[in-house]
Formats: structure tokens, sequence, C-alpha cells
């Protein structure tokens, strides 16, 4: 709900940076370097698909971006009273489910093992939630349209809600966790504005929007990422998120349900 | 705690003592009173200085209302009155009873004096307060300054200890306080937000100010609930012998001032107005789109006085201020504060002087969503009521006393939604949050001999939690351990703190001294900003049942010498800081609507320390100062960083700052000011994941990084008009950031966009080279 305001402050600086000729440029910092830490992201939905858990390691800030596979580890997400998913690597750092289909309600536990050091973390999968509908919304900053789009879905009411949406715009998903919470509209019909700028929307954009209920845990761990980037509010210190799993690894674990829908931008 | 120690004890025991003081020094002597005005205007003087020829033990500055009282032997006295900026007033009076004496001075033409600068040649001296500066609001237009935008928050950066919270930004920190560890009165009335457009601009405008005093240490006994610093700041009363109409017009904003009597040296109003417009430039804009955009803010200050008749004044003043910020149909912002100040002078008697003040302050701010489907609104508030009582008691030339209490009444609103039954959000409110503060003080200025001068006094403050809402206990991994709802009226809880305060100066010889200073001060009220940019949505909380009053104590030492016939200037200041109770946020909290704010809160320590050296020319052509800083501020939470001690988003090594002021003739000034500091404690990343297709950071050490340095020179030269003619004006050049440096105001991590492969750290600057052209008018 704060995203409008912090839309507006941009737009405030970004007047004034007009007017009064402010400049970004690119510096050397000379930053430090860490050793490596493992890096975990693991969702697993209600669909019934063979799911991903991607392991990789950190780098250097000046390295390029390409993910450094963690391979050999040895993985396995448990059901609470149920069976035991045991992954394989498929190809270098990613790993796959056999065929199966997560159950809202249920705790699931994950195991992931590297040079003889156990990882674990867990996520009860919250109860689904499914988008009834996207559609489009025109709006007008400073002279500028902007093109955003609408997710409309039902908020289960009386229990506290969370969402991941993860946006692909011509199917490149963008970098941005678009992350809600119901606090402010706990069993409402919800229209949650996802703002997609750098760049704007155009028309003829094909839109496509997966709705993750997600647990608290998570919720927490990629608020603070957000926070950090600026994307939550202005910049606050940074400061490493708390991961749900143990042992210093990075990344999460999420028991999520899933929904999905699409549409092209007029 | 101290229970025990009850106010009523504390009131016996002031009064025993200064009964028995009087008893002591009882003399045959008189009381010479009176109140200390301009000529021109009929505006009272404060810190001016009145003092007996020839007898250098005897003499007293102005209150805050003009007011002096001094005590003699009988017999035939020199009397000299001095102002800076004034000429000086030399009379002949005999006393034989106690007398009352009001002077007027007159204006002095040439102002050859620095804008910070002391009454008395030698004050800064021989006095025993230590850590205080004044500014003289009428000079700090030579200074240039952003946009030429006069701002006596901006000029206060500029000495030495007071630092700038980011380029351009009205916020200031004092020796390694937090922004909100400043108490910021606008007469009496504590500010809450005292910045405009993101901190940009300050809500004072100097048009109507008349002066400003800050504390950096050793605070008077008669201010408290802040830890770091008094910014006290004074309202012209307006001019009780003609109606005059000021004003200017900038780069962006327009000022217009109106004062004048009501009835001529009895009574007089100041009304005094100012408007930014870089919306009014919109409603030109080609696209028709854009005019339906507001983004501007006012200020709006105004006061009167009445003297009823020797003995009794009353004063009443206020300021609102506001800004807004729309897009058409779509989002609303505005946000602002208001004061309004009762006051009411009394003498009792020649030598007791009473103010009794009636003060409101208030803050708030609302944002409206006009989004189809999820309209909602948010509001937000902090409310005081304050009833205060101050006496100034001239007892004999020895001692000067202050006494009094006050009682603040806080309420809270930390927010509350509301919308229309068709919108997706939920209404939702949360407890107001109320508190009860009460502090009594006693101070005592005494001149123990000739060359050793002491201010000493004590504060009790006591700061009640109210019912009327629920509160709860958290563990210290955030886990709630009870809840409890208070009625209106109960007190949940109560703390209790004594506040010593000690300054003291010994004078080597005419021209040298050195000082030190003990000063506890209590906060009772908490600004909690998780970001690192003030907002105007930053919530204030109480203290409660988990957060407790911050303390500070401070240790400082100084020496102070004058050179030339008091013409050039020197001092050094160390002082020491240690604060307790200081908080932070847990990572990842989120403040939007948030019931319990507190479960997100960590406690803990923090140090401060520093060197200030200053060193000024005070008279002449060409004036000005150096001011440097070296320190070092740091925090301690067992929550943050394993519990070692990690740098302070405030903490800078080094600040320097060179101020000179020109003036070759009658009608023009030249000024410059050059500053350098170090670069501002930042976190760095140290290495880098990528994240369901995002790229985050791996942070290093909290604060452990620099910013690059920042430096900056802007000068200024102001016209003034042809002298002795009704109507003046003149005019203000200005550039800011002459040789068009591009100093940090944030670092930013992120992929290469031309090169998505690719990380780098961005530099954003905001203000290059900016020229600023203001013309002021007077008639």
């Amino acid at each position: 709900m704060n995203k409008l305001s912090i839309k507006y402050s941009l737009t405030i600086i970004a007047v004034f940076g007009f007017l009064f000729s402010s400049c970004e440029k690119v510096v050397d910092l000379n930053l430090d370097q860490t050793e490596p830490k493992l890096v975990i992201e693991a969702i697993l939905t209600d669909l019934d698909v063979r799911h991903i858990v991607s392991l990789s390691n950190t780098k250097n800030f000046d390295e390029d971006n390409t993910k450094v596979p963690v391979t050999g580890a040895s993985v396995s997400i448990k059901e609470e009273n149920g069976p035991t998913i045991t992954y394989t690597e498929q190809t270098p750092g990613n790993y796959l489910s056999t065929r199966y289909k997560g159950v809202p309600g249920k705790k699931y536990e994950i195991t992931v093992v590297v040079k003889g050091v156990t990882y674990s973390a867990s996520s009860v999968m919250p109860m689904p939630v499914r988008i009834k509908s996207l559609n489009q919304l025109d709006l007008d900053f400073f002279g500028e349209l902007n093109k955003i789009v609408q997710v409309n879905y039902n908020d289960p009411a009386g229990i506290t809600n969370y969402y991941y949406n993860r946006v692909f715009v011509n199917n490149l998903k963008r970098d941005r966790f678009y992350l809600e919470s119901d606090r402010f509209n706990d069993g409402r019909e919800v229209k949650n504005n996802i703002f997609l700028d750098d760049p704007e929307l155009v028309a003829g954009d094909k839109v496509k929007v997966q709705l993750l209920t997600i647990d608290a845990n998570v919720y927490k761990y990629l608020f603070s990422i957000n926070q950090i980037s600026g994307s939550g509010g202005p910049p606050t210190t940074p400061a490493n998120p708390e991961s749900n799993f143990n042992n210093g690894a990075l990344g999460f674990f999420s028991a999520s349900s899933f929904s999905v829908d699409s549409l092209v931008i007029k | 705690m101290i229970k025990a120690f009850s106010v009523r004890s504390l009131f016996a025991l002031i009064f025993f003592y200064f009964v028995s003081l009087s008893f002591a020094f009882a003399q045959k002597n008189y009381t010479l009173s009176g109140v200390v005005k301009s000529s021109a205007t009929g505006e009272t003087l404060i810190g001016a200085s009145v003092k007996i020829v020839g007898l250098a033990q005897i003499g007293a500055s102005t209150n805050s209302y003009g007011f002096y009282s001094l005590n003699l032997p009988e017999g035939n006295y020199k009397v000299e009155v001095s102002y800076v900026g004034y000429t000086t007033l030399a009379k002949d009076l005999a006393i034989k009873a106690n007398a009352k004496q009001d002077f007027s001075l007159e204006e002095s033409n040439n102002l050859n004096e620095v804008v910070i600068t002391n009454v008395r040649r030698n004050e800064n001296v021989i006095k025993a307060q230590m850590g205080v500066e004044k500014l003289n609001v009428k000079d700090i237009q030579n200074i240039p300054v952003l946009f030429g935008e006069k701002d006596i928050l901006k000029t206060l950066q500029l000495l030495p200890g007071i630092k700038s919270a980011g380029e351009g930004n009205s916020g200031f920190y004092v020796r390694g306080g937090a922004t909100d560890q400043n108490l910021i009165l606008l007469d009496e009335a504590p500010v809450y937000n005292a910045s405009h457009l993101l901190g940009f601009f300050s809500t004072f405008n100097s048009d109507a100010i008349k002066d400003v005093t800050v504390y950096k240490g050793g605070m008077p006994a008669q201010y408290g609930g802040r830890l770091s610093s008094v910014l006290d700041v004074r309202m012209n009363d307006g001019n009780k012998k003609e109606t005059t109409f000021e004003g200017g017009i900038g780069l962006i904003s327009s000022r217009l001032k109106v004062e004048g009597p009501f009835v001529k040296d009895k009574s007089s109003f100041m009304v005094s107005g100012r408007r930014t417009y870089a919306d009014a430039f919109l409603a030109f804009a080609p696209d028709t789109s854009l005019r339906g955009n507001t983004l501007f803010f006012y200020d709006l200050n105004a006061k009167a006085n009445y003297q009823l008749d020797e003995k009794n004044t009353i004063y009443l003043s206020g300021y609102f201020g506001r800004d807004k910020l729309g897009l058409n149909n779509t989002f609303g912002f505005n946000w602002g504060n208001a004061t309004g100040t009762l006051r009411w002078n009394h003498l009792f008697s020649d030598k007791l002087f009473s103010n009794t003040s009636l003060i409101m302050s208030k803050y708030d701010y609302e944002i409206e969503n006009l989004l189809n489907g999820s309209e909602f609104k948010v509001s937000s508030s902090i409310k005081d009521f304050n009833f205060k009582q101050d006496f100034l008691y001239a007892l004999n030339n020895k001692h000067e006393l202050k006494f009094g209490f006050e009682a603040i009444h806080h309420t809270i609103a930390p927010g509350e939604i509301s919308s229309p039954s068709t919108s997706s959000v939920n209404e939702i409110k949360i407890e107001n949050r109320k508190g009860l503060e009460i502090a009594t003080y006693f101070s005592d200025e005494f001149d123990v001999s000739d060359r050793i001068k002491m201010v000493y006094g004590l504060r009790l403050s006591a700061f009640s939690v109210l019912g009327g809402s629920t509160y709860k206990t958290f563990d210290n991994d955030g886990f709630e351990t009870s809840s409890a709802f208070y009625g209106n009226g109960e007190f949940v809880k109560t703390y209790f703190n004594l506040e010593p305060r000690i300054s003291a100066s010994y004078q080597l010889d005419e021209d040298k001294s050195i000082k030190a200073s003990y000063t506890r001060n209590v906060q009772n009220l908490h600004l909690m900003s998780n970001s690192t940019a003030t907002t105007p949505t930053d919530l204030y909380i109480m203290n409660s049942l988990n957060t407790k009053p911050e303390l500070a104590d401070q240790f400082s030492f100084g020496y102070f010498n004058n050179f030339k016939d008091n013409n050039y200037e020197f001092s050094a200041e160390v002082y020491y800081k240690p604060m307790q109770n200081q908080i932070e946020y847990r990572n990842g909290t989120d403040l939007r609507g948030n019931q319990n704010v507190e479960a997100d809160l960590v406690y803990g320590k923090g140090r401060a320390y520093g060197l200030e050296l200053f060193f000024k020319k005070k008279f002449g052509k060409f004036n000005g100062w150096v001011g440097y800083t070296i320190s070092k501020t740091e925090r301690q939470f067992d929550q943050i960083e394993n519990g070692n001690w990690f740098n302070a988003r405030q903490d800078r090594p080094h600040d320097l700052s060179l101020v000179g002021i020109y003036k070759p003739g009658k009608r023009w000034i030249f000024s410059s000011t050059f500053v350098y500091s170090s670069g501002n404690a930042v976190t760095f990343p140290i290495g880098k994941y990528n994240l369901d297709g995002k790229t985050i950071f791996y942070y290093g050490e909290r604060n452990g990084n620099r910013t690059p340095a920042s430096h900056r020179l802007d000068v200024s030269a102001t016209l003034e008009g042809k002298p002795n003619r009704k109507f003046k004006s003149s005019w203000n050049f200005g550039i800011y950031n002459l040789y068009n440096r591009k100093n940090p105001f944030s670092l930013e991590f992120k992929d290469n966009p031309d090169n998505p492969s690719q990380t780098q750290a961005i530099q954003n600057s905001l203000f290059g080279i900016i020229p600023s052209v203001t013309w002021n008018f007077k008639f």
C-alpha cells in the first residue's frame, strides 16, 4: 500500500533532479570479499509436477552474475506424517523431484547435505488462494501514463495470508519480489496493483502473474530484501535477511499454493 | 528508582535553598531592572548585555523576554548596554532606591560583525556556560545556501559539532546524536518535524525569527526531553512603532511579512508567510494532465502581544505549516506542524520575573489513495498540551536563580486507516498512546569569585505511561510475554529521572579560560525511522513497559582564548557522551500499520566522543570562522552484529567548515563557505547471489564502510539598495556548489542495465552547480 508513496517520493526526487542537474555515475569502491556461502532456492507447490531445488554459491561483487552451481548434494523433502521425496540432480546445481503434489496445511521439511554439512528448513503450505482475474489500469504520474496490472483475488477471512506475485513480461521474469499481506484487507476482494517499470509496460506486452501463497518466515525474508533494495520504501540500513535455513545457508524454502493468469496489455 | 524524592520535597529543598541564600547575602542593595528594546521597532532584545562600567563583576544579560535585573549598592553609575548590530548605549544613573529603567538601542548601520556572535566581547571566555552558540538571524541572509533560501538550520550546520544529516538537508546531528535527539522549540513549543519536502527546507521562515540559540552540551536545567541538543528559536514580537511590510521573491518561494502596532508602544503583531511555487509552474505545463498535480509547502507564523501594564505582558504566537503533494485522482499526501503558545510575563518584583505558558503542538500526516477499488486514507498524529511555569530570581550579584515546572500531556495516534465500503481495504485503527511528562527544575548561575563562575542545577523528570490502550511486553526475541488493557486515567508505569547539570569556568587571565561541564539528559519520546532518510511518515513512540527512557551523560572540557583585544576567538572543546536505552529495529521490520512495533525493537547502548576546534574573526571588513570536528559515534546491541560495537549512521570522523564574509563598502556584501566532510558510514556488499531471478547482495560489517568524502564551495553576493529611503530593497545572488562537485547522496548496487550479467556501484548526486537570485524588499 505504500508503493504509491514510494513512487511519489521518487517522482519528487526526479523533479528536483531534473530541475537541478542531479546525476549518477558508476564508481569503483574496492569492495571486500567473503568465502563462498551456500544459497538454496526451493519452492514446493500444490501442482502435480516435478519440483525443483536449486543450489549455488555466492560470488564476489565484481564477478559476473552467472550462478556457480553446487553439485553432488543430496536433497530431500519430508511431508508431515507422509512420504519423503528424494530429488536428483538433473543439470549442475538443479535438483528435481519425482512428480508430486504438495498438500495445503501440511508442514514440509527440506534437508540438503553438501560436503557433509546438513542444512534444513521447514515451511507450512498455506491454504490456497487463486487469482480470479487480471486487469489493466492506466495511471497518470506527472503526465507520464503508466500501465499497471491489477491482480484480483479473494483473501480468506480470519487468517493471516502472505502472497508472492511472480511476474513475467513476455515470458521473462521481472526480478522484483511483488509481496502482499492481508494486514489491510483481510477477507476482502483484493485488487493488488503491480507497478512495472524499467521498462514500463507497452501495448502488446504479455503479462503473466503467478500467485504463490507463502508463510510468514518466507514473507519476512523476501520483505527484508525488498526493504534493503529500496523497493519496499526508502532504503534501510542493509543487513543480511534471516533465512529459514539453518547453518548459515542463504535463500529460502517455501511450500506454496500456486495459481496463474495472464493478459495482453492494450 | 528515586520515588522517595517527590516533587514536593524537591520544591521544599529549592525553597529553603534560596531563602537561606537570600539571608546569607542580604545587603543594603537596590535593584535596577527593566527591558532592553530596539528603538526602531520596539522589539525586545534577547541576550543583550547590561553592565556597570568599572565594576566588571556586576552585569546581566536580558532573558528571552528582554528583561534584566541587577543588584547595586547605593551610588552613581555608568550603565553600558550593548547588543550585536546595535550601537552601544551608555547612561549615567544615580541609584538611591529600586529603579526601573528600560533601554532603547539604535540599530548600527555598518554591521561589521560576524553572524554568530557573542554579546559581550569576551563573554565566550568568562561565562560558565559551554557548548552554546547564538545565531543572529538578521545576518544569515549573507551566507550562501541552497536555492538562496535562507535557512537557520543549514547555517547552524556550519558550526563545529553540528553536522548535516545529508546534502541540502535541514536535519542535523549534534555530538553524535540522531536527528530526533534534538529538542527543537519554536516559542517554547516543540516542533516534531522541522523540515519540508524531504528535508530540503526547514520549517523556520527566517523572516519571522528573532533569535536562535543552540546548546550542544551543558544544557540549562529548564530544558529537557531530548538527549543531544536544544535549539531554542524565538519569533519576532512585531514592530511596536510603525507598520512595515517586508518580503522577498526567490527561486523556490516567495515571502511576505507584515508587522505593526495595535497600540503604539504597547501592543503589536507580526504575520509572516512563505509559499513555494514548484507547482505554480505545473499550471503552465503544455501537458494538461500535469496541471492537476500539486507539490508545495507553506509556512505561516503569527504573533501578537499586549502590554497590560508595566508588570504584565501577554503574548500569543502560532505556527502553521504544511506540505501538500498530490497526483490528480490517484494519490494525495500532506503533512505539517501546528504550534500555539500563550504566555503571560509577570513581574512579582524587580527581582522576580515569572513566565507562564500554555503550549500546544501538533504534527500530523495524511495519505490518501484514490485508486478505484482500493481507496483508503491513512492518518497519524502526535499532539501535545503543555503547561509551563518559569521563574527568574535575580537574588544578588552573585546568584541568578531559575526554577519552575512543566507538565506535558502527549497523545500519539500511530495510525488509522479509513476506507469507503466499496474499497478492498479494511478500516484499521491502532490504539492511541498517551503519556504525561512532568518536570521540575532549579538552577543557579553563581559567580563564585572573579575567576570562577558556574551554572549548576537539577532537573527532576517523571514520565508516566497512561492507560486507555493495551500494553504488551516482549522478550528479547520479540515474542509476546504479557498483554493487559489499562483504562483511561490509569497509570501504567512511571519513570523517574534525576538530571544534574553543571558547567563551570575558571578564568586564567583576561582572555583565557578553561571550562568543564557535566550534563545528564533524558528522552521519553523516540522517533522510529528505519530508513536512511527522514520521511514524513516516521513514527514517534513513547516510553512503555518495554521502551525505557533514553539516557545520556555528557562530559565536556574546553579551552577558550581570545586574541588581539577580543578580535579573534579560539576555542577547543572535547566531549564524551555515553548513552543508554538506545533503540534500533530488527531486520525486516514493517512499520506500516504495525500494531506491535515494540516486538520489533531492540535496545542497546551508544557512545560518542570528539574534539571541536573553532577559530573566529569577529570584527572588521573581513570576518568569518573556521570550524573543525573530529569525532566518533558508535552503538552496541546484543542482537545486532553479534553484540559488537558498530558505527552509528551519523558517524563521520572529519568535518571542516570555513565561512568568510567580506564587506568592502556600504552596499556590497560578499560571502563564501567551504565545507568538507568524511563519507557517511554505510554497509557495502561483500558478495552476491541470485535468488529467483534477482541479484541479491551479501553484506559485510554494519556501517563498516564509507561513501566517498564530500566537499563544496558556495558563494554569494548581496547588493543593498541605496540607504536612507523609505522603500528598501536588496538583491542576493548565490552560487551553490561553485565547482560543480558531484557529492555522494546515496550509493546503489545493482545490475548493469547495459549488461545485466554484471553488477555495478552507482553513486547518486543530488545537486550540481546551482545559481540563485532573490530580491528582498521592505517598506
